[in-house]
């Protein structure tokens, strides 16, 4: 069965082909039905390739099962097949995308159903699963590359789907200049990577890698510098500091792309690239402190950011990139399997919210400023409900799926074995502010747009009437979504709980084998001494075997710098202080003010004036940008327009054309059309030879 | 045998000079051609006193001759085209000078 795992990639590519085709003559019933049939079977096939991946790798030494396709780019040493990867990681993935994918088109169908470009949408969305899929399953970082491409032009090609609307064209080119910048990067650490391993295939990667790296013949620079181009690339894609103003522009796409692209799948894509490449960035300590830094930074500026928003989905896109911050704190701090863990739940609460938001605005009627909502309870429970289960979730309250991923990132955080002094504690206050901060902004966009009194504009309530629920193909992703939320967390339950947890040891041979600790030993080995090593006490290895054992002990026993007694007291504690904080930000300071309390909010932002404008203007990035990269851009290159090419270029061209010009001129008069004066050159060239000839 | 020879010269120097000097200074265009002719029959004049002195007493030998005649018939196909022109020219104008037609066009 794993042969036919090429499948899953070609069923929403024959959708997007036959749609593209046909779509124009089809009825709009028929082209979403086959699109989201064509995912459907994506996922069909997802799901069959899981448990035959399963039985394989049940008696295979090997994680990777790999499966090539066909010869692609053979020249010289630069050897490339289509080839797909099926290890946990990706399976993982490719179930992700193609079940919420899968719920998202369905969603679509109803959410869609008034639009013209209806075929078209359909053709742009299964064209983004094919290459998503291609993403996560290439083998290597070329094959990669074309997805991490692919879905780019997807996205542009969404977020400007509305393209009548200049505002929305922008927005589209904005996210994929931004995405440039930071593709360049993907490519030069790929450069890197194969100039030093000569390499592109990342089973083949990983097979020499530790060899490689033990012989030393790898100058230290190196996994840096390939872990930093990389992750510059995933600024770009997952939307981090200082890339990430494409995202919540990127909202000016139709809701559902909103939630399939911009939440739960193509952000994600950069975690992706760092969990599958983590021996490259395991092996370059700094690279991770400054990921680590990063992603903090980029949780806690987006979140604050979050908390004065007023458009619904503002407010979400910078739920994500906070959240995304989140997945790369854990990147950083080398807990890839939480940072997985982190992405699956935050792809079922994060689509639902976004998916909630749509029926929301559908019942709205493209309204999206929550100051103009409020008491829609009643009017869409369904909606209502889904909304609050994730709201819990995200926020972090027991026992949804939100709180097991983000108290397993903060646990890591906090334990964190790092030769960078007192790291762990700052960015774990950082990541408990910013967990804080998510329960307060998820709260007040809750309770301003399903509670409290309706502050409906009179424009509606003339217009029409009263909200209403969304159909039953929009209600029904958004209580699988829900319920997936509710119960997702279950697959990594905490060490405290002595549960079975399902996803560490899944996904631990792609993330964390055997092949890793080893190089975690040699790290070992060469920062044998230093201060944070020793106050742990795993710093004494004496030769390589040693250093991967007392690596694997580290892993198991490394403590917190608050400590409570045992570890398991101390994790306890740490996941109660979140869960208070959490719910005291949402039920003791969010619902009192934006339900009952509404006219404290105005004295709130007066009282806070500079931190509160600060917030609302999303801390002046874009101006900043605009200052700094846009106007000097577009002054040098008004610049290189008026000098260098208008006097240079031109002057070149325009000097050829003059010099001739007055050659001619200067000949002009020899040419004076009388005959005898062309018997006279004659005669005087014949002259002037003959004497020439006899002086000689 | 010399004298002849250098006569001969002497003759087609005398008229391609005044075939070359009427060119210059005619303005009717059959006058120009009647120069042009001369000056033609000063080189033949002077292919056959070349022959004439090169090959001495050998009468079979006729190379001069030879691009005389070449010449002879080539300035007859010379004189068809020319003359062609000339008529044309005036059926188009009724005075010819050779000065007036100065451009290609118009």
């Amino acid at each position: 069965m794993l042969q036919y795992v090429w499948l899953t990639i070609a069923f929403p590519l024959v959708g997007a082909l036959v749609n593209g085709l046909f779509g124009q003559r089809m009825s709009k019933k028929a082209s979403g039905t086959l699109g989201s049939a064509m995912v459907f079977l994506s996922f069909l096939t997802a799901l069959a390739s899981y448990f035959s991946y399963k039985s394989w790798a049940a008696g295979s030494d090997s994680p990777y099962f790999e499966l090539t396709l066909w010869p692609w780019i053979h020249v010289g040493q630069l050897q490339i097949d289509a080839a797909l990867l099926i290890d946990p990681l990706s399976t993982t993935m490719m179930l992700l995308i193609t079940g919420v994918g899968f719920l998202i088109h369905l969603y679509s169908t109803g959410y869609m159903s008034h639009d013209k470009g209806y075929s078209r949408f359909f053709v742009y969305l299964n064209l983004f699963i094919a290459m998503m899929l291609i993403l996560v399953l290439g083998n290597n970082l070329a094959l990669m590359f074309v997805g991490w491409e692919g879905v780019g032009l997807c996205s542009y090609l969404l977020i400007g789907f509305w393209y009548q609307d200049m505002y929305n064209a922008k927005c589209g080119m904005k996210a994929f200049v931004v995405n440039r910048i930071g593709d360049f990067g993907v490519l030069l650490g790929a450069f890197i990577l194969f100039w030093n391993f000569n390499t592109l295939s990342f089973t083949e990667l990983f097979g020499n890698f530790s060899s490689v790296m033990n012989s030393a013949t790898i100058e230290s620079w190196v996994p840096l510098a390939a872990a930093l181009l990389l992750f510059l690339g995933a600024t770009g894609k997952s939307a981090q500091l200082p890339l990430h103003i494409w995202l919540p522009d990127a909202m000016a796409g139709p809701t559902p792309v909103s939630a399939l692209i911009h939440a739960a799948t193509m952000v994600t894509a950069g975690v992706y690239m760092v969990c599958r490449l983590n021996p490259v960035f395991t092996a370059a300590p700094t690279a991770g402190f400054i990921i680590a830094c990063v992603g903090a930074a980029t949780a806690f500026i987006a979140a604050t950011i979050a908390l004065t928003q007023n458009d619904i989905k503002k407010v979400l896109a910078y739920s994500t990139v906070s959240q995304l911050g989140f997945m790369f704190l854990a990147c950083g701090v080398g807990a890839y399997w939480v940072a997985m863990f982190h992405v699956l739940t935050h792809a079922f609460f994060k689509a639902c919210l976004f998916l909630g938001s749509g029926s929301v605005i559908h019942a709205m009627h493209e309204e999206q400023d929550t100051r103009v909502m409020g008491g829609l309870a009643k009017y869409m429970p369904l909606t209502y409900w889904t909304f609050l289960i994730s709201t819990l979730a995200i926020a972090g309250i027991v026992p949804l799926s939100g709180f097991f991923s983000k108290d397993e990132i903060l646990w890591r955080v906090a334990t964190w074995q790092t030769q960078f002094g007192s790291a762990p504690m700052i960015l774990w206050f950082v990541a408990i502010a910013t967990a804080f901060m998510t329960a307060f902004y998820m709260g007040r966009v809750f309770f301003k747009t399903f509670l409290g009194k309706p502050r409906w504009t009179k424009h509606y309530v003339e217009h029409h009437h009263h909200p209403h629920e969304s159909p039953r193909s929009m209600t029904f992703p958004l209580v699988v979504l829900a319920t997936l939320a509710a119960i997702g967390g279950f697959m990594g339950l905490p060490h405290f709980t002595h549960a079975p947890n399902f996803l560490e040891p899944w996904l631990a041979a792609s993330t964390g084998g055997e092949e890793q600790l080893n190089i975690v030993g040699r790290i070992g080995l060469e920062e044998h001494g230093s201060a944070a090593h020793d106050d742990h006490g795993t710093a004494a290895h004496d030769d390589h075997g040693a250093a991967a054992g007392h690596a694997e002990d580290a892993a198991a026993h490394h403590e917190a710098f608050v400590s409570f007694g045992s570890t398991e007291t101390t994790e306890i504690i740490f996941a109660l202080v979140s869960v208070a904080l959490a719910a005291f930000a949402l039920l003791g300071l969010a619902m009192p003010l934006y339900t009952k309390r509404f006219g404290a909010t105005e004295k709130l932002h007066t009282s806070l004036g500079p931190l509160y404008r600060l917030s609302l203007n999303k801390w002046y990035i874009d101006e900043l940008y605009h200052y700094l990269i846009v106007i000097p851009g577009t002054a040098l290159a008004y610049g290189c327009w008026r000098v260098f090419d208008m006097k240079f270029i031109d002057g070149i061209v325009n000097g050829v054309g003059n010099v001739l010009g007055w050659l001619g001129h200067g000949v002009r008069p020899f040419q004076t059309g009388f005959v005898r004066n062309y018997a006279m050159y004659l005669l005087l060239g014949a002259v002037v030879y003959l004497a020439l000839s006899l002086l000689k | 045998m010399i004298p002849l020879v250098s006569n001969s010269l002497i003759l087609s120097a005398v008229l391609f000079t005044i075939g070359v000097v009427g060119v210059m200074i005619h303005r009717h265009p059959v006058m120009i051609f009647m120069c042009v002719e001369l000056m033609l029959n000063a080189a033949n004049l002077s292919l056959v006193a070349f022959n004439k002195q090169h090959y001495a007493e050998n009468w079979h030998a006729v190379d001069g001759q030879v691009y005389a005649f070449m010449v002879i018939a080539i300035a007859a196909a010379e004189v068809a085209v020319g003359l062609a022109i000339i008529v044309s020219l005036f059926k188009r104008r009724a005075r010819v000078d050779v000065d007036e037609v100065n451009q290609l066009r118009n």
